[in-house]
């Protein structure tokens, strides 16, 4: 039987202890952890791409977006299974720890920066080899990575701020079921529930922009290039910094609409529903307050 | 262009409400049930 929503809190609350402790006590760990974690969610994003180069919108304008959300999908799954440290998945865990007393505000937010850190670095690392590889540097690739980068840069501050909110808000209610559920099987359909739709609903993840973004930017070169043999009129030109197409603009409204997703719509709402008594009664009986995913 | 802007003023807006309204829940929370969750270790970090 999944648990119920009052075990469900109370098991969220040891993993928060579990991981927050090797934040205290192993922050390299911890690091390496979320380095892996990152690389793993850019699997995904390398998957994406390689399938929905050159699926043409008129064929079925959501055909690409469905492609990519289903072989995103087992990247979450990877990430759950081994225990590796994904950053949107920790906010919900985090507010949960907090409304347990198991973590103060101050290390709430030094383990989600650290997390971030490490997400960063093992995606901008796995994409920095993807680029030197030359594997996605034929036109289909290049092309479609970078209309995506395109069309997810050009967004405005805001529009990226709500799918940031929208993206967070389904992927972590999918990591959270992935702690109720009973068995890998269910386990494994729930994790891959979150990035599917994420992906095909065509939101804003902040570490999956990351890959999906630094890719077209390490290529960018190659790319002029080849859209000047081919007599293309002046593609859009990207850029790391703030600003229409840059990486920047995307990663800081993105970051900031996931942490809102996870914290506002998943961790709180899971946590006021729950029943404090029944919480309570479940603490009395405790013996243990670690758990691992 | 504000929309382009890293200083959005509705965006930056929008998440320091969320901010203070996550504290002001769990400080209400914490009030509303203060021994929660009880049965607590004295130190686990």
């Amino acid at each position: 039987m999944p648990a119920n929503l009052d075990e469900l809190v109370v098991r969220v609350a040891d993993i928060c202890t579990y991981k927050w402790d090797m934040v205290g006590k192993r922050p390299l760990a911890f690091l390496i952890s979320s380095f892996a974690g990152g690389a793993m969610v850019v699997f995904g994003a390398t998957l994406a791409l390689s399938v929905s180069a050159g699926v043409g919108e008129n064929l079925a304008p959501g055909l690409a977006n469905l492609l990519m959300g289903l072989v995103f999908m087992f990247s979450l799954v990877i990430i759950m299974m081994s225990g590796m440290t994904l950053v949107t998945a920790d906010m919900y865990i985090g507010i949960v720890g907090v409304f347990h007393k198991r973590i103060t505000w101050g290390s709430f937010m030094w383990g989600i920066l650290l997390g971030y850190i490490g997400n960063f670095l093992g995606s901008m690392f796995f994409m920095w080899l993807i680029g030197k590889s030359g594997a996605y540097a034929a036109w289909p690739w290049m092309a479609k990575s970078h209309a995506i980068a395109v069309a997810k840069t050009g967004y405005g501050a805001i529009e990226i701020f709500v799918m940031g909110i929208v993206c967070t808000w389904m992927l972590q209610t999918a990591a959270i079921l992935f702690v109720k559920a009973e068995g890998d099987m269910a386990r494994i359909a729930m994790a891959a529930y979150g990035p599917l739709a994420f992906v095909a609903g065509m939101t804003e993840h902040c570490i999956a922009n990351i890959g999906f973004l630094a890719l077209p930017l390490f290529q960018q070169e190659a790319f002029l290039e080849a859209a000047g043999r081919m007599g293309l009129a002046a593609p859009v030109i990207l850029h790391w910094g703030f600003g229409q197409y840059g990486w920047a603009h995307n990663q800081l409204y993105t970051l900031l609409g996931n942490i809102v997703g996870g914290i506002l719509f998943v961790g709180i709402p899971f946590q006021l529903v729950s029943n404090p008594k029944r919480v309570e009664m479940i603490y009395r009986s405790k013996t243990s307050f670690m758990g691992k995913l | 262009m504000m929309d382009y802007s890293p200083f959005n003023p509705v965006v930056w807006g929008l998440f320091l409400a969320f901010v203070v309204s996550v504290w002001i829940v769990v400080r209400l929370f914490a009030r509303r049930y203060p021994g929660y969750p009880g049965n607590m270790p004295d130190k686990l970090e």
